[in-house]
């Protein structure tokens, strides 16, 4: 019920105070009724009395009527809880309340209540709704919007609005508070005609927004809007996090004694809370046939993060994909990851080198495909197959189901067999290129920098090395080499370089070996999805380098094989709640399926993966074309608090925002008047009391009598 | 006949009850005394103005037109050619003559009758002991004061005139005559002062006491006026004034209507509210009366109707007794 711009939280009791003006009347008129005339002689003295008094009495009974009256209205008006409205008393105006509910990950975890983070949101949007005008309008953002129908638009059905809170649930998504107050933002940009609350519901625990992540500067400041948030969790909750889980080898062979690497994986774990005692917790990861795999992590007092091996369970059996799940603790969204772990049967590798009759035979110290050969298949039990073509005969049929392409002599390729190997690149093969031992001038690498799109730069010439360069590892998380990267010094301390192409890798280059001048050897350009292009800038033979003699050619060749292999296959992972076009994949017709049942199509534009697991790529044609896993963002679960002081800091940047307390919780859009009219009505009853003791004509005892009580005069 | 003496004896009983025992008591020690000399006609105890008929000589003064010839001095005459009129002094009997007030205000009365008060046909009617009821128990114990001293008493009943006259006389049987006489009741109007002092001084000539009974609430200029006119005639007067105990105190314990017993006004109001004010005017007007008497010589008293009548009576008889006998002695 409204009085202009006044809100009865209990109009009710405003109603039945009014009721009771009454009261004093019927009192009033019942006291004039009950008695009979007296029949009076001296009534001239009365009337004299009377006229003498006439106006005072009036007057002072008009004033303690009044003031009875009064008593009633106020305290009925005080039990209907009133709250002024922002646009003062004779506001006209309307308010437009914007209900921002963190339904991110971290407010689903239930606490010692048995309730969630965002049951007490719910219950505060309730609260305040319950709170508005029957004029006011309500809308909703949820704080993390991967569920878009659950924003509401502002509208005045309250009880609509209830309904579209009650059907909020968390997501598997982190909070996106930039998102979310841009939103509101726009809604109040769209009417600016009247007063908006901006009303934020959250625990701004890490994973509902960081403050140190960037907000829109100054988005609210008219002094039509009122921000208002909630106070920040104080309690800390403990639990650990995983936040990634890399398999060595996403491809792996199943057979020739390396298949183990397929099962090895580095999971980084993280701990929120506070306190950080030392403790165990229970790693376990299961397969699509139900392995599991499981181990103890210890950890130590005040250790946040660590990174564990852990032992997956590969369905090595089953060939194909193979999808994962790895969980710590309760499984809540952020304690659980899913990877996939590719297997084959085989690697093909496609050599590309000048094939040579007999007569052309080179030394063995100067055939560098020779030397390839041996260190990609050093032993017959090793399931790679190699096949050799000439690179001007190429065509792109050579390279169906091909894996790995090593260009030997590029020197010899045409522009149409660059091209050949721009698409096998990219649709996720390996190229790896090296230059070719009997030029000295290399006019191939213009167009391998045009045809493959780099930003690289070689010198044209063959760089004499005298003295001869050793070889140092340069410290890169994505380098090939990164699984051998302990045993590397010992392998590359006998390795002398004594010619080389000079190469600058630009910006999208990485250099796993250099020189130990600082020449790169080894450069690495990877995009997921998107294959993986090496270069050694020296060729395989010994008048170039010792490497083919050495015990790291192996290593090297194998580990550049399958670690650009691992590289340049898409990453078959994407996030919970980012939209697909952002996932760098491929994919824009059929559908992913969820083993739940849900569904999503891949025509959609704003399609989101809403949930973790491992989804199944369904072509147009309906047939299986691939699986994709999808994981949240772990940092969406952090559960560690963020002090007041820093939020406060924090949405400052945005506007003027106060904590809303108890009392505004209830008060809703205005300022409760409930304190001010108790303030009245004891007023009132103290004036009352006074005013009845000063009107009231005193006691006979109390004044004195005229003295004829029988005396003569 | 037989019905007027049961109304007889009904009567005789009732005076008897007015003159209760305490009342008799307190009375009798005083004695009725006119503190102005009043012409007597009878030898009694009250000083007579009365001269040639006296038996102490008093004063000479002129003669005017109308003095009786038989108390020319002759012999100031013969030797002043003047003619001069003795004056006497000597003991007079006193004429009383109550004026019993029997206007409407005087049916007012709030104290709760008890056994063996006696009763008017006011208080029968109101259940309460009136104001009038309080005259005449006033009135009835005067004229038996007055009787035991051979005096002579005469009743005049008023409101907004002369409503009953008993003629003056002395005996047992005019206290009886006088007792019947007020077994009445009050009248529905007013009091009219001026008529009913023009009526009686029309009727009595002679010096006499007058005894006013009433409760005076009537315009104070009205009062004046009429004591005025009696003292014009050197009538001595003895202003009783009779006010109920509720009319003194105006004591209400919430909001009550009035009804104007003698003014046609009715009026809610919740008395405390106007006490003071109440208080004030009814001082005012009880001292204005009170001023008046002593301009003029006369007694006044409030009688208040809670409080017994002899008392009251008491006090003033002696008090005029101690006038009297300094007066002389003066």
């Amino acid at each position: 019920m409204i009085v202009p711009a006044l809100i009865l939280v209990a109009p009710w009791m405003a109603i039945v105070g009014i009721a009771c003006v009454a009261v004093p009347i019927i009192i009033h008129l019942l006291s004039r009724r009950r008695r009979p005339p007296i029949a009076w002689a001296a009534m001239r003295f009365v009337l004299e009395a009377w006229r003498a008094r006439r106006r005072r009495l009036q007057l002072q009974q008009l004033l303690l009527l009044a003031v009875r009256c009064l008593i009633p209205v106020v305290l009925g008006l005080a039990l209907a809880q009133p709250l002024l409205s922002n646009d003062g008393l004779f506001g006209t105006s309307g308010t437009i309340v914007h209900l921002v509910i963190d339904n991110s990950m971290a407010s689903g975890g239930l606490d010692d209540t048995g309730e969630t983070p965002l049951d007490r949101h719910q219950a505060e949007a309730y609260a305040v709704i319950e709170s508005l005008n029957q004029g006011d309008e309500v809308g909703v953002i949820p704080l993390s919007q991967i569920h878009q129908r659950h924003s509401i638009p502002a509208q005045r059905d309250h009880s609509a609005v209830r309904e579209g809170i009650k059907r909020i649930t968390t997501t598997h998504g982190p909070a996106n508070l930039s998102q979310a107050l841009d939103e509101v933002a726009r809604r109040i940009t769209s009417d600016t005609s009247q007063s908006h609350r901006v009303v934020l519901l959250s625990e701004f625990r890490e994973g509902s927004g960081r403050i140190d992540e960037p907000l829109p500067p100054d988005l609210f400041q008219s002094d039509r809007i009122q921000l208002e948030y909630t106070a920040p969790a104080t309690t800390s909750i403990e639990q650990v996090r995983i936040i990634d889980v890399t398999p060595l080898r996403r491809l792996a062979l199943r057979q020739g004694g390396v298949e183990s690497l397929a099962s090895q994986s580095l999971v980084r774990l993280e701990r929120d809370g506070e306190q950080l005692p030392e403790t165990t917790t229970t790693l376990t990861a299961m397969s699509s046939s139900g392995r599991q795999t499981s181990r103890q992590v210890n950890w130590q007092g005040g250790v946040r993060d660590v990174v564990v091996d852990f032992l997956l369970p590969v369905d090595v059996e089953d060939g194909g994909v193979s999808p994962i799940r790895i969980e710590v603790g309760v499984a809540a969204p952020a304690q659980q990851r899913h990877l996939l772990v590719e297997m084959q049967d085989v690697l093909r590798v496609v050599i590309l080198d000048r094939e040579r009759l007999g007569r052309d035979q080179l030394p063995l110290e100067l055939d560098s495909a020779n030397w390839l050969q041996r260190a990609l298949r050093p032993t017959t039990e090793l399931p790679i197959e190699i096949r050799n073509i000439d690179p001007a005969a190429i065509v792109s049929g050579d390279l169906l189901d091909v894996d790995a392409v090593f260009l030997l002599r590029p020197d010899l390729l045409q522009t149409e067999g660059w091209r050949d190997i721009e698409a096998f690149h990219g649709h996720g093969g390996l190229v790896m290129v090296m230059p070719p031992g009997d030029r000295a001038v290399h006019g191939w690498t213009d167009t391998m920098i045009e045809t493959m799109n780099l930003d690289w730069s070689f010198s044209p010439e063959t760089q004499l090395l005298d003295p001869p360069e050793g070889l140092v590892v340069t410290d890169s998380d994505d380098s090939v080499l990164r699984i051998i990267g302990a045993e590397l010094p010992n392998l590359l301390e006998p390795v002398e370089v004594h010619q080389i192409l000079e190469v600058d890798p630009g910006l999208g280059g990485s250099v796993s070996l250099r020189t130990d001048t600082g020449r790169p050897l080894l450069v690495t350009e990877s995009k997921p999805g998107r294959g993986t292009l090496l270069l050694l800038t020296t060729s395989p033979r010994l008048d170039w380098t010792s490497l083919p003699a050495k015990p790291l050619m192996v290593p090297l060749i194998q580990e550049s094989l399958r670690g650009g292999l691992h590289l340049g296959r898409g990453k078959q992972s994407i996030v919970v709640g980012r939209p697909l076009l952002q996932s760098e994949q491929d994919w824009t017709h059929g559908e992913l399926r969820h083993p739940d049942g849900t569904s999503i199509l891949l025509d959609d534009s704003e399609a989101v993966i809403d949930r973790p697991g491992s989804w199944l790529l369904i072509g147009e044609n309906g047939v299986h074309d691939g699986r994709i896993v999808a994981n949240v963002d772990p940092t969406g679960g952090d559960l560690d608090r963020q002090s007041a002081e820093a939020v406060e800091a924090w949405l400052a940047e945005t506007g003027s925002w106060s904590v809303m307390n108890e009392q505004v919780k209830a008060a809703g859009p205005g300022r409760s008047l409930v304190w001010i009219l108790l303030s009245i009505l004891a007023v009132l009853l103290v004036l009352e009391s006074l005013l009845s003791r000063w009107f009231s004509p005193r006691g006979t005892d109390a004044m004195s009598t005229i003295g004829y009580a029988g005396a003569t005069s | 006949m037989s019905s007027e003496g049961d109304r007889s004896s009904q009567a005789s009983r009732r005076a008897e009850a007015y003159l209760a025992p305490e009342t008799l008591s307190q009375l009798a020690p005083f004695e009725l005394r006119a503190r102005m000399i009043v012409e007597g006609v009878r030898s009694g105890l009250h000083r007579s103005p009365h001269q040639g008929m006296a038996v102490e000589f008093d004063q000479h003064r002129g003669y005017v037109p109308g003095d009786d010839l038989r108390h020319l001095d002759w012999k100031v005459f013969g030797r002043s050619d003047r003619l001069t009129i003795k004056q006497y002094q000597q003991e007079t009997n006193l004429d009383v003559v109550l004026l019993v007030d029997a206007s409407a205000s005087l049916r007012f009365g709030t104290l709760p009758v008890k056994e063996g008060w006696g009763e008017t046909e006011a208080s029968r009617i109101m259940g309460s002991w009136t104001k009038f009821d309080h005259a005449v128990a006033t009135s009835v114990a005067l004229s038996w004061l007055a009787l035991q001293q051979s005096d002579r008493v005469g009743l005049i009943v008023f409101a907004d005139g002369i409503e009953g006259v008993v003629q003056r006389a002395s005996g047992q049987g005019q206290w009886r005559r006088i007792v019947s006489a007020l077994n009445t009741r009050p009248v529905e109007h007013g009091t009219n002062l001026t008529k009913t002092t023009e009526q009686v001084l029309g009727r009595i000539t002679n010096r006499a006491i007058f005894v006013l009974v009433s409760d005076l609430l009537t315009d104070p200029e009205e009062i004046h006026s009429a004591l005025a006119r009696f003292r014009h005639h050197r009538q001595d007067v003895l202003c009783l004034q009779v006010l109920d105990q509720q009319e003194i105190s105006f004591d209400f314990s919430g909001p009550e209507q009035f009804q104007g017993l003698e003014v046609e006004r009715r009026l809610k109001v919740d008395p405390r509210s106007i006490r003071e004010a109440y208080l004030e005017a009814l001082g005012r007007h009880i001292d204005g009366i009170g001023s008046t008497c002593t301009q003029f010589g006369y007694d006044h008293l409030v009688m208040n109707t809670h409080s017994s009548v002899g008392p009251a009576l008491g006090r003033l008889l002696a008090r005029r007794s101690i006038w009297l006998k300094r007066h002389r002695a003066g």
